[in-house]
């Protein structure tokens, strides 16, 4: 049997990537049905943005498909703002909006994906630390007690990730993360159909 | 990892720099010269490991047909656990009518020091510590790295050695792969074109159980649909190699060379993943995506993509494969250019943003077979004779004779 990709993954980089389909591997996902898309070059939101709403439409057309899952960096924008973009997009082209757990999947990692990755590396490694989702840790540096994250963190944080329970979440966990973990169970359900 | 690649009057390679990350892809038309950078590469590490000599693989066809001069120049760069390693290679070609030449230099420095150097009269050692240590009298057609014995007091050098050994450079030929390991020397590197994949298989089986364990299970879980596991049977005075596919109500033993092209090519790259990984090494590939079906290529390069990202080994390829361009050139790519009698130039790939917009996007791979190159970034420089002759006016000539 050939390959049939099942999950369509939108990334504005390679660490969003590794990370999401880490936790989709910790899921039992096969890696060979996820056909990931990162930006190549230019504005990362705007081609996360175009790419997540043209895959939305392949969804429709297209019975192999089961959902797209993508990730945009809050960056400051503010959570309401960003989601709202990709709406506004997805209704003037006549296309079902965001649902999880109909497959259409939005994380949106606030302020950006190291602060996932910073706390949860911590939690991973039985330690706690406290982040915020005001602070960009790119720029700034880890938060104090942290040490940098490097490439080979990411598919380990998703993995944790995924042995996280999203109703007993343990106390510190990003707002947004939180959010996303009960994203992630929602569009589970449905790509494993 | 490998850093760095010089080369002077080798083939189409003529003052010729190339920088490598971990991951690196070489983009460019036919004939630009990216297999022959591989094929130096591999050439070189054989050369060093004492695998081959100067007079077979670097005979006087390598010396660049338009360059009058009888000298080639070699520059290796690795960075490794020591630090910073330059090999520097120089070969004259003597006589090149009578196929002669000889080394006339061979030196390696660690972060400027040196471990080894060597002219056409005498080789002197090094320690660890870059003191001086005894001298022989060198082979002018052998590296007299090769020739070092291993000791405790240069641990630099042999690490130098090992991870050369470590390095595998493939450019797949699946129609030449046999499925029987008759060598009685044990083949610890491929050719190039895995011909001895049998040989080298039954080597890894023994001495990288773990790598090979991998490679099996990484087949059977999907990178090759319906493997279960390699089985090895006797065949005279050698040994056949076969794959076993089984489904729910059958199973089916076939040779290797009896698997498709697409097929053996899947088996022998997971098999170089499995290893490289498990060394930490370093895997050159010659596009990687040819003979694999369309839906295989992505899956494959992501797993290469992943295994350089986190550090566990450095991949190098080179790529015509639109979906390897579309998905791998930017942020990674270089692009490999020459006009039809020049030497190969090399300029770094950056996608314009300006291609990437919402309505008009062109793909890299579209823009690449339009020849639309500075959406790449990348200058196209219309070569004049004029500037032909002033680029040749810059290099010392003498007569090749």
């Amino acid at each position: 049997m050939s390959r049939v990709c099942k999950i369509v993954l939108v990334c504005e980089g390679w660490r969003d990537s590794a990370f999401a389909r880490g936790f989709l591997a910790a899921a039992g996902i096969d890696g060979r049905t996820i056909e990931p898309k990162t930006n190549p070059g230019g504005c990362g939101h705007d081609w996360v943005r175009t790419q997540f709403v043209a895959e939305v439409a392949n969804l429709g057309r297209f019975s192999e498909g089961r959902g797209v899952l993508g990730l945009l960096d809050e960056d400051g924008e503010g959570v309401t703002v960003r989601e709202r973009e990709i709406a506004d997009q997805l209704k003037a082209r006549g296309l079902p909006s965001l649902a999880a757990r109909e497959g259409r999947c939005l994380l949106l990692p606030t302020r950006n994906l190291e602060t996932w990755l910073y706390w949860l590396t911590a939690q991973c490694s039985g330690s706690s630390l406290s982040v915020d989702e005001t602070t960009d840790y790119k720029k700034a540096g880890p938060p104090a007690g942290a040490s940098r994250i490097r490439n080979e963190h990411c598919r380990p944080a998703g993995e944790y990730l995924h042995t996280l329970n999203h109703t007993q979440i343990p106390p510190g966990c990003p707002p947004m993360l939180k959010q996303a973990l009960g994203r992630l169970r929602d569009f589970l359900n449905v790509v494993r159909r | 990892m490998f850093v760095r690649l010089y080369a002077d009057n080798y083939r189409c390679l003529s003052n010729f720099t190339l920088q490598f990350e971990s991951l690196s892809v070489l983009l460019g038309p036919n004939g630009s010269g990216k297999s022959t950078v591989l094929a130096l590469v591999a050439d070189l590490r054989d050369f060093i490991l004492g695998r081959g000599k100067s007079l077979d693989l670097f005979p006087p066809e390598t010396l660049t047909r338009w360059d009058k001069r009888i000298e080639q120049t070699f520059e290796l760069g690795l960075r490794l656990e020591h630090g910073e390693y330059t090999y520097r290679l120089r070969i004259r070609h003597e006589a090149p009518e009578r196929g002669l030449n000889k080394v006339v230099e061979e030196k390696l420095t660690l972060d400027g020091q040196p471990l080894f150097a060597s002219d056409h009269e005498h080789i002197q050692l090094y320690n660890d510590f870059h003191s001086k240590g005894p001298q022989l009298l060198p082979d002018w057609h052998v590296s007299g790295i090769s020739r070092v014995n291993v000791r405790q007091d240069n641990t630099k050098l042999t690490a130098f050695r090992k991870a050369l050994e470590d390095t595998l450079i493939l450019a797949l030929n699946p129609a030449l792969v046999s499925a029987v390991s008759s060598e009685k020397q044990p083949v610890t590197i491929p050719k190039p074109d895995c011909s001895d994949f049998a040989s080298w298989l039954r080597q890894i089986s023994a001495s990288d159980v773990m790598a090979a364990r991998e490679a099996e299970r990484s087949l059977a879980s999907g990178g090759l649909p319906g493997f279960f596991a390699f089985q090895v049977t006797p065949s005279g005075d050698a040994q056949r190699l076969e794959c076993v596919f089984r489904t729910s109500t059958s199973t089916l033993k076939l040779r290797l060379d009896e698997l498709s092209s697409g097929q053996i090519a899947l088996v022998i790259l997971e098999t170089a993943l499995a290893v490289a990984s498990n060394r930490c090494g370093v895997l050159f590939l010659d596009e990687p995506g040819n003979f694999l079906g369309l839906g295989e290529v992505k899956p494959l390069l992501t797993r290469l993509q992943d295994a350089a990202l986190e550090g566990r080994l450095q991949v190098i390829l080179t790529a015509h494969h639109p979906v390897a361009v579309d998905f791998l050139a930017a942020g990674y790519g270089s692009w490999l250019d020459r006009e039809p009698s020049g030497p190969t130039r090399v300029q770094p790939i950056q996608v314009d943003e300006t291609v990437q917009d919402e309505k008009g996007e062109v793909r890299v791979s579209d823009l690449i077979a339009r020849g639309w190159l500075s959406g790449l970034g990348v200058t196209h420089e219309e070569s004049s004779p004029e500037a032909d002759t002033d680029r040749s006016a810059e290099i010392p000539v003498e007569p090749r004779q």
